[in-house]
């Protein structure tokens, strides 16, 4: 199982991965950072998730293998 | 050369260049990567220079791309503090500063861009925003309390206007052009963005660009083609960038614009490839042009990687993209408007500073600039990516409800 985890000390809620994939991810309003808001990644989800870890200026994203 | 055994030499260790080497071993290349970068500590999060990192107010560095265990774990060795002074194309290798020819199969040119510079009377480059020690130096002058006068009202004048408004300096910006990004945005987001940034306190003068600035002992003085004299005790120069491909002439490498590749990432010399704000494409118009943006760099130095890795050359086609951040708000600016575009509002309101708007000729939209609704970037980049007309990309924006918790 694949998830995505966001590093909360980089994380400076540039929203960079919001754009990528709005279903994995959001910056709620008012919050500094990040979050995850559906962490299991599916194959349909897995390329645009992983755009979303290169494209991060902060690079805090990790995909972790279960 | 015994320390260094030919394999790919990627020359610049920052978006594109850490993509790249990324993208050889996602491609599969399993040999020596070498990445040389002339600053010590290269490869960073430049974007940040001109967002957060100057409206805060404490001294937070820009995070580095790569820890040192990633890049070991990927067996990708950067060498910092090592500039490529030449290239050599018969014996392949780059020749460094520390006089080293480094050997390589295949070498990838990513080094980027720096501000281009504006000079005083007497010569002086004046301050730029590109680096870290830029940043610094902009964080004292924020400090001073002295007002700040911006020539030049792209991405980066702007963002540094509305960085330094949140920290209550007074800020002038000179635009060359009628309106701030007047051929990205179209008339109306370009006349929104002006009103923003005046309702934030900015004096903004467009239609003009200094004719020559010389520096005194209380600041500078600024001579405009009016025949005016500004004087400004502070002053940050943002008109663009230049290549950093000097390095490479005489090299056999075609230059115009930067290093001349084609879709695929090639340079007109077989092994040579190059990437991200260097790297120029042609134009449509004879000429060549870069993309320097942070997500193309990325995408586009990985594509190359991966080229390079599987011994293909797969054009690249990622849909342009950049995004700024001025005033609490994010203005996606997705494809390329063109000159002939008429700007279409498709969903939203520009007076709420939440809107979308196509640019589109005869129907066919070649771009969006979108104000907040991050959420639907996603949409916006596919409707474009399928060549969406601007009836279809209305109804599809209708249909994409935006809660308001979200942004």
């Amino acid at each position: 199982m694949t998830r995505v985890v966001i590093d909360p000390t980089r994380c400076t809620g540039y929203g960079i991965c919001v754009g990528i994939h709005p279903e994995v991810f959001l910056v709620p309003e008012g919050s500094p950072v990040a979050v995850v808001i559906q962490d299991v990644v599916g194959d349909d989800d897995l390329e645009d998730v992983q755009e979303a870890v290169r494209a991060c200026p902060s690079q805090a994203l990790t995909l972790v293998e279960d | 050369m015994a320390r260094f055994a030919a394999g790919v030499v990627v020359v610049g260790a920052s978006a594109a260049g850490l993509a790249a080497a990324d993208g050889l071993r996602e491609g599969g290349y399993a040999g020596p990567i070498t990445v040389l970068d002339a600053e010590p500590e290269p490869g960073y999060d430049r974007p940040m220079l001109s967002k957060g990192m100057l409206a805060s107010k404490d001294n937070s560095q820009p995070a580095p791309l790569r820890s040192s265990e990633r890049l070991a774990a990927n067996g990708i060795q950067v060498l910092g503090g090592h500039r490529a002074m030449g290239l050599d194309i018969d014996r392949r290798f780059v020749v460094t500063n520390w006089g080293e020819a480094i050997p390589w199969s295949q070498v990838i040119v990513a080094t980027g861009v720096a501000a281009r510079p504006l000079l005083t009377r007497e010569g002086s480059p004046l301050p730029t925003l590109r680096t870290r020690e830029d940043l610094a130096a902009l964080r004292s002058v924020v400090t001073s309390g002295d007002p700040v006068t911006i020539i030049g009202a792209g991405f980066i004048g702007l963002e540094v206007a509305a960085a330094l408004r949140s920290r209550d300096v007074e800020v002038r910006v000179l635009g060359r052009l009628d309106l701030p990004l007047l051929p990205l945005v179209g008339d109306q987001v370009a006349g929104w963005l002006l009103a923003l940034h005046r309702a934030h306190g900015v004096r903004f003068e467009v239609g003009t660009q200094p004719r020559a600035v010389t520096q005194g002992g209380s600041g500078y003085d600024i001579e405009l083609p009016d025949g005016r004299v500004l004087h400004a005790p502070r002053l940050l120069a943002g008109i663009g960038s230049v290549p950093n491909a000097d390095w490479l002439i005489g090299s056999g490498v075609d230059l115009d614009a930067g290093v001349v590749i084609d879709a695929a990432g090639r340079t007109n010399v077989g092994g040579v490839w190059a990437a991200g704000d260097v790297a120029a494409v042609p134009d449509g118009h004879g000429g060549h042009r870069r993309f320097e943006h942070w997500t193309h760099a990325i995408e586009q130095g990985r594509h190359v990687g991966l080229n390079v890795a599987r011994g293909q050359s797969q054009p690249y086609a990622g849909i342009p993209y950049v995004w700024t951040e001025q005033y609490g708000h994010t203005i996606h600016l997705v494809g390329q408007r063109q000159a002939t575009d008429q700007d279409i509002l498709l969903a939203g309101d520009l007076g709420t500073c939440d809107f979308v708007v196509g640019h589109a000729t005869d129907g066919v939209l070649h771009a969006i600039t979108m104000c907040d609704r991050t959420r639907t970037l996603r949409t916006v980049k596919k409707l474009l990516r399928c060549g969406a007309g601007v009836e279809d990309a209305a109804a599809a924006l209708a249909t994409s409800a935006q809660p308001s918790l979200t942004r």
